[in-house]
């Protein structure tokens, strides 16, 4: 059985989030939401810890060492998060930044472009889900350019974005 | 808070932030929002932002999300945007003072000489100087190729031998 995991970056409720993640859990049985707000935890210090003196492990020790365990377990991931200034909201990009233990400190060329290496035989398939309060054509472009040619979507089998317009949620000024 | 204003005296700002996953982190994200979030607390003047990127990875190409992210903050923030400097790649400055990286980094060094006499004079910084840093520092074959021998040195002087595969995340 597939197992699915999704991975919320808001840091509010916001309706459409919610609409989207209800509509899946009456699809999938096997699925597990991670709500960032709850675990709390804090951005990538850039110490090289989990390359060069661990490797493969953070040297925070919090409860993203499971979080990355249950990803790499995963078949199917969703990452969704509000668009800010074409990026991820920081709650969501603090937890990608943590993913730096899946990764070699070794580079190399794909898709026409430097990556790191995989440090593990399978990663999930990755949907990143982009929430928008605004029609700025740019920052939607920008968002998808982003993720789409992050590590974790260069070595992901198979990478998408899905982009959702926040007109139907009066409550989401400040999206996220 | 200290951060808005230092913003709110300030008539040119300068982001300096590395690439994580192809683009601005986390923490300089978490920055932009809490500016965001308090702009009305703004006097309004005009302000300009520069913004330099350092990417580890050797091909400018690798900047361009980061200095994207930016100059859409910027718009946002009503920002003057002047340009976004892409070092590509930073690594090899390795904390270093910039004069003592020799040639690696002269363009770059000539670049910032420019852009600091310009503000100093108060003059316009000129986006055609930036061209000077349109092109890597280094070949990016030969960067990832010597990388994965300084890296792999660099690692087994920590580690035992082949540890750096390792795979656990526990």
């Amino acid at each position: 059985m597939r197992k699915v995991l999704i991975i919320k970056g808001y840091s509010r409720e916001n309706q459409l989030s919610k609409l989207a993640i209800d509509e899946l859990q009456d699809i999938i049985s096997n699925l597990h939401i991670i709500d960032l707000n709850e675990i709390g935890s804090k951005g990538c210090a850039g110490c090289d810890y989990c390359q060069s003196i661990n490797p493969g492990i953070c040297c925070m020790n919090d409860i993203m060492g499971t979080v990355l365990s249950e990803y790499l377990d995963s078949d199917l991931v969703f990452i969704i998060s509000p668009i800010r200034f074409g990026c991820f909201n920081s709650m969501t990009k603090e937890f990608v930044d943590r993913t730096e233990p899946l990764f070699l400190p070794y580079q190399v060329k794909k898709k026409k472009r430097t990556v790191m290496m995989s440090r593990y035989d399978k990663y999930p398939k990755i949907i990143f889900v982009g929430i928008t309060d605004t029609k700025s054509e740019k920052a939607v472009w920008n968002f998808r350019e982003n993720v789409i040619n992050s590590n974790l979507a260069l070595t992901s089998p198979e990478a998408n974005t899905i982009i959702l317009s926040c007109e139907i949620d009066s409550v989401c000024k400040q999206c996220g | 808070m200290r951060l808005i204003r230092y913003v709110n005296n300030a008539d040119k700002i300068v982001f300096s932030l590395p690439v994580y996953e192809n683009t601005v982190p986390g923490l300089v994200l978490r920055c932009f929002e809490a500016i965001m979030n308090n702009k009305e607390k703004l006097a309004l003047r005009n302000r300009e932002m520069l913004v330099i990127v350092n990417s580890g990875f050797p091909e400018v190409e690798a900047c361009r999300g980061a200095i994207e992210t930016c100059m859409l903050f910027s718009e946002e923030m009503e920002f003057d945007w002047i340009c976004g400097i892409p070092v590509a790649p930073g690594t090899l400055i390795d904390g270093k003072n910039l004069n003592e990286t020799r040639n690696t980094y002269k363009r770059l060094i000539t670049l910032l000489d420019i852009i600091a006499k310009n503000i100093c004079s108060n003059k316009d910084i000129i986006v055609k100087e930036c061209k000077l840093v349109s092109k890597p520092f280094i070949n990016p074959f030969i960067y990832r190729l010597a990388g994965r021998l300084i890296q792999t040195k660099r690692c087994n002087k920590e580690i035992r031998e082949g540890e750096i595969f390792c795979k656990t995340t526990d």
